[in-house]
């Protein structure tokens, strides 16, 4: 990280150690990123390895608990198990916590990585003119930028890859029944490869933001409005992602499928045409069957993902944003060659 | 660095017609003018002249909005062009938790097969500065000492400085200016000042390019645009200009009293009783900056000799 921590006084005659260096500068461009963010770059590290031991030691907590109080067995299908029983209250009392505020410190941590890059990294230099310095080199402003884009990148990659494996790693350990709040829909956003690709998405977004905006606190701004847009709109996208699974009965369903932890992606009512009537507004205090008469149905569906589709929507998902930053990547290479020569 | 340098007729900074923007004013229109390579170039006028977007596009940090500027044969911020040029911008920007040997040794990262340590260092000494220093914790003096030796370091070919010595006291002033000059005539190195201080430019600049209002007034060697001008005193009670000057272009002329100054180009003798003299640097400077109307003077050497087919915008 700290390729050059002050190489003490260097002595004239230093030009052939220039010369060796040869090449197109991009190395140095990539010290001068890490010996810049130094600070940051030890910090995340830091952060990084005391998550990972973290999430190492919780899940030999869980493990030892679950087979202790033989968990695995009685809650695997039963979704209201932990109520039930001393044991699973035991359970959650102890890693309901550590593990939703892990998870949640992983589902956030995209955003702040595109906040870094879009202020500290991007945005600071353009305020404060130390562009001029930088592009006045023997290295073009377009190869700065893509240095400035590919080593957060790189970080994300390795980091954040590590960190969401273990976190998977740790979370797949929790019998589904003990947990409901951390089904697998709901702990979406910090399993597998999304919260990689988001990270992604952050940094080309916060890259473009901080180019074109300039000041470090207004990109910083502008990263979260839009980065947070594209979530949003990758979450609305997200059950339709793949095909999901339709259930017909005659009965109401209830939101909570049999096998516990499917994803509910709409109920509704079958009209007498074959049409759907989803969610229908039936008054208050109606019985089911009496607002199946009134809407005129025949019966009811439910569509769900089960949890199966955790790794087709990831995939699917994590293309998607994949692909998004590839393009906001291309778009602020585009605008910083447009704009400067 | 090649020998080329020595060519007299090899070009550093050519314009034709270049126009480029600045903060949606147009603060270059319609300059053209070169600088001959292997010179000290002055470039002066009056604040928002031009002088500072004019570097920058040299330098290759703006676009020009029309005409056409090359540099070193190049174009501006061409990957052939790039290292051969140092630029160093009014604000002097460094990155401040830096410390003196780090930022240089970024130099020499960002510059590879280029750097030259012992001339950085040679710099960074003349200011009396220790190389384990944080760039944040040195006084404005101090950081346009290490913003030029950071500047000198990649061994340019060109060198624009944009008010290097404004934050420097007289006497560091005074030494940077030397050492600069020493480095610039080992190397050969064409470098363009831009400085508001006409005196530090008296006795170090060979070269002379005066823009005011977006446009090329003066440009030539200081010498024969010092020639080119007569300084004309003497005793005069009538109004208005003299008529034996009618023949001759006048620059500027002032009535204090009964004493009338004139700043005027003579197209021949000049008759009357006038006490004539060859004006300095900074008089001819001034007299042209307080009359930016005179008419431009454009040196045989300081017209552009790019192919006519390139002059198009």
């Amino acid at each position: 990280m700290s390729t050059e921590a002050a190489p003490g006084a260097p002595s004239p005659g230093m030009r052939k150690g220039g010369d060796a260096e040869g090449g197109s500068g991009t190395a140095g461009l990539v010290r001068l990123t890490l010996r810049r963010h130094r600070a940051t770059a030890w910090a995340a590290l830091g952060t990084l390895v005391a998550l990972l031991v973290g999430l190492v030691f919780l899940r030999a907590a869980i493990v030892d608990h679950v087979r202790t109080h033989r968990l695995d067995t009685r809650c695997v299908a039963d979704w209201g198990c932990g109520f039930s029983s001393e044991a699973a209250n035991a359970f959650r009392d102890a890693f309901g916590d550590p593990l939703h505020y892990t998870g949640r410190l992983i589902e956030f941590l995209p955003l702040v990585i595109g906040l870094f890059v879009a202020g500290p990294m991007i945005g600071r230099e353009m305020e404060s003119g130390t562009y001029k310095l930088a592009w006045t080199q023997s290295v073009s402003p377009a190869r700065w930028l893509a240095v400035r884009l590919a080593v957060p990148a790189v970080a994300v990659l390795a980091g954040l890859s590590l960190l969401s494996a273990a976190y998977t790693w740790t979370w797949r350990a929790v019998p589904v029944g003990t947990l409901p709040e951390e089904w697998w829909s709901r702990s979406y956003d910090m399993l597998g490869v999304v919260p990689v690709a988001h990270a992604l998405l952050a940094v080309a977004v916060g890259a473009l933001v901080g180019l074109a905006v300039k000041r470090t606190l207004a990109a910083m701004g502008g990263t979260l409005v839009t980065y947070s847009a594209l979530v949003w709109g990758l979450q609305s996208l997200r059950p339709r992602l793949t095909g999901t699974v339709t259930e017909l009965s005659a009965e109401m369903p209830g939101l909570i499928k049999g096998e516990g932890d499917a994803w509910i992606v709409e109920r509704g009512l079958i009209a007498r045409s074959g049409g759907r009537i989803p969610e229908p507004d039936c008054g208050v205090g109606v019985e089911p069957a009496r607002c199946a008469e009134q809407h005129g149905a025949t019966g009811w569906y439910l569509d769900y993902h089960p949890s199966s589709h955790l790794w087709t929507l990831q995939w699917t998902e994590a293309g998607i944003a994949v692909a998004l930053a590839a393009l906001t990547a291309a778009a602020s290479v585009w605008l910083i060659r447009r704009t400067y020569p | 660095m090649t020998e080329l340098t020595f060519l007299p007729d090899r070009t550093a900074l050519e314009a034709v017609g270049l126009r480029a923007r600045y903060r949606r004013r147009e603060a270059l229109r319609e300059c053209t003018f070169r600088v001959p390579a292997g010179r000290v170039c002055a470039l002066v006028g009056p604040n928002g002249a031009g002088k500072s977007t004019l570097l920058a596009v040299a330098a290759g940090l703006r676009r020009p909005s029309g005409g056409r500027l090359r540099v070193l044969g190049g174009t501006p911020g061409d990957p052939a062009v790039r290292p051969r040029v140092a630029y160093l911008a009014q604000d002097k920007p460094l990155y401040p938790h830096f410390t003196v040997a780090e930022t240089l040794s970024m130099g020499r990262a960002l510059n590879p097969g280029r750097w030259d340590q012992a001339v950085a260092e040679r710099l960074v000494r003349e200011g009396n500065l220790s190389l384990n220093a944080r760039v944040g914790s040195l006084s404005g003096g101090q950081r346009t000492c290490v913003a030029l030796a950071f500047a000198f370091g990649k061994r340019p070919e060109l060198l624009l400085l944009d008010e290097p010595m404004s934050d420097l006291d007289p006497l560091m002033r005074h030494g940077m200016m030397a050492a600069l000059m020493a480095e610039a005539a080992e190397n050969a190195t064409t470098v363009v000042i831009a400085s508001h201080i006409l005196s530090e430019l008296e006795g170090t600049c060979d070269y002379l390019l005066l823009i005011a209002d977006g446009r090329v007034r003066l440009a030539g060697e200081v010498e024969d645009l010092i020639s080119a001008h007569r300084l004309v005193m003497g005793r005069y009670e009538d109004v208005g200009t003299p008529r034996e000057f009618a023949a001759h272009t006048i620059v500027e002329a002032r009535t204090t009293g009964r004493q009338l100054t004139a700043l005027i180009r003579p197209e021949g003798p000049i008759s009357g009783t006038w006490e004539i003299t060859e004006p300095s640097l900074e008089e001819l400077l001034l007299g042209h900056l307080r009359a930016p109307g005179a008419p431009a003077l454009i040196a045989p050497s300081a017209e552009p000799r790019m192919p006519a087919s390139r002059w198009a915008a």
